[in-house]
């Protein structure tokens, strides 16, 4: 039989904005369990325990375990659980930094893929660029087999580029040094990781990129291959008597991130352009 | 009329405890900051490079002409800054200052509307306070060290200088450098 204080399942679940569902499931694994089994076991519950469920929530909300939570609320020790509020915090402000660098990496995307719907593809244009940091790999031969040292190296970069163990919101591109542009060798490309971090480098290795002025030229380089990709690039430039210092950068501009056709597949070639052009 | 001059600018941040509850000021902040101010106009000034001083909220920034001192002499400034500030902190004991320090060089333009009124010249100093106060928010934390510049000052110092610092840092796409931590 009913007592009058108690609520059903539906009244309590709408008294706390609670799923029916959830409502049960906490009751399956202990964490809260309803005040009185009716004859029709029927689940009741009293008003008062929504202030163990609003703790409840708040855990969830919280992004915590339901087993952590329980022995949160079963923890009389207030000591203990206030140390495990300060775990918690920290947790929540490593997900923050996170989400922000998440949210960081999308304004990246959508800052090129900008650049793209702007800019017609194969042709000149100028963008300004800020100051970087990057690191290099050795030079390695375009001629390697996909999944030897090439790739090995630009896993190694990749990987080194994760921040605490988090993802590494990269830019991993490739690049042409001053010598070989000189010498017109586009075999050996270098390839190079924009970091976020570089205190956590050995500064010897941290390479500066200056900002300024940048020719860039988006090209579908599928089936072309980057050395005639940087040729068709350095042609257009001599086209247009436009010169250029410093390295040559590539890095693909619409990933796998958005577009799963090689159609859409493109590759920003970019230089600084010189003093002496401005 | 336009012209252009090498500046370098100090950007200052100070941290202190202005209040001593939700709705009490701290007393000993205002003669504190009133003394550390003061002091530091009066010691900055005297130098002949040193353009204009200017203070909003808990900032201070530092024009120096770059033309009349050379960088490696501004970066000594941040010495005179730290004695003063210790100086400070002895008088005032029960409003400690910390500060941080960002240094940030580049070309300005100097605007002269009228050439021959006594008013001050305009300067305009491009971008260069933004982004001091990009890096300065950045920085106000424990993690980062006191002291940060950006490669457009670093570049000015001189070699030997160079090699006894530097842990490169980079914040809101500004690559800035700074002696290592001790911590």
């Amino acid at each position: 039989m009913k007592k009058n204080n108690y609520l059903t399942i539906k009244e309590f679940s709408t008294l706390t904005h609670t799923p029916i569902d959830t409502l049960k499931h906490y009751d399956r694994i202990d964490l809260l369990k309803p005040a009185y089994i009716g004859e029709n076991n029927y689940r009741y519950y009293l008003p008062e325990q929504a202030f163990l469920l609003t703790r409840i929530l708040f855990g969830v909300k919280a992004k915590v375990l339901l087993s952590e939570i329980k022995s949160i609320i079963l923890d009389d020790n207030p000591d203990k659980s206030y140390n495990h509020y300060i775990h918690i915090n920290d947790n929540l402000q490593q997900m923050i930094n996170e989400l922000q660098a998440i949210q960081g990496t999308i304004a990246s995307l959508k800052y090129y893929y900008d650049l793209t719907i702007k800019n017609p593809r194969e042709k000149l244009f100028i963008n300004y660029f800020p100051e970087w940091f990057i690191i290099c790999s050795p030079s390695l031969s375009l001629n390697t087999v996909a999944g030897s040292a090439e790739s090995n190296i630009a896993d190694n970069l990749f990987i080194r580029g994760f921040h605490n163990g988090m993802w590494p919101h990269y830019q991993l591109g490739c690049m042409y040094t001053e010598a070989n542009i000189k010498n017109n060798s586009f075999d050996n490309p270098t390839y190079c990781l924009k970091v976020d971090h570089p205190e956590e480098f050995n500064p010897d290795e941290i390479v500066f990129v200056p900002n300024g002025n940048y020719y860039c030229f988006l090209i579908n380089v599928g089936g072309k291959g980057l050395r005639s990709a940087v040729n068709i690039f350095l042609q257009n430039l001599a086209k247009e008597k436009k010169k250029i210092q410093g390295n040559i950068f590539i890095i693909d501009v619409i990933n796998n991130f958005i577009t799963s056709t090689p159609e859409n597949y493109c590759t920003m070639i970019y230089a600084r352009q010189a003093d002496e052009d401005k | 009329m336009t012209t252009e001059l090498p500046i370098a600018v100090i950007a200052l941040k100070i941290n202190a405890q202005t209040s001593i509850s939700n709705f009490r000021r701290n007393p000993d902040f205002f003669a504190s900051f009133s003394f550390f101010y003061n002091k530091l106009l009066t010691d900055l000034y005297k130098h002949p490079a040193c353009i204009e001083i200017k203070q909003q909220d808990n900032t201070i920034i530092i024009l120096w002409n770059l033309s009349k001192a050379n960088a490696e002499s501004i970066l000594e400034k941040h010495k005179t800054i730290h004695k003063i500030l210790r100086e400070t902190n002895k008088s005032f004991a029960n409003c400690p200052i910390n500060y941080l320090i960002v240094l940030e060089a580049g070309i300005c333009n100097i605007i002269k509307l009228q050439y021959n009124s006594k008013a001050p010249a305009f300067i305009m100093q491009s971008d260069m306070i933004e982004r001091t106060q990009k890096v300065l928010s950045s920085i106000d934390g424990a993690k980062y060290p006191q002291i940060m510049f950006t490669h457009d000052f670093y570049k000015l110092l001189p070699e030997k200088v160079k090699a006894k610092i530097f842990c490169p840092y980079y914040f809101f796409h500004i690559c800035c450098y700074s002696f290592k931590p001790h911590r």
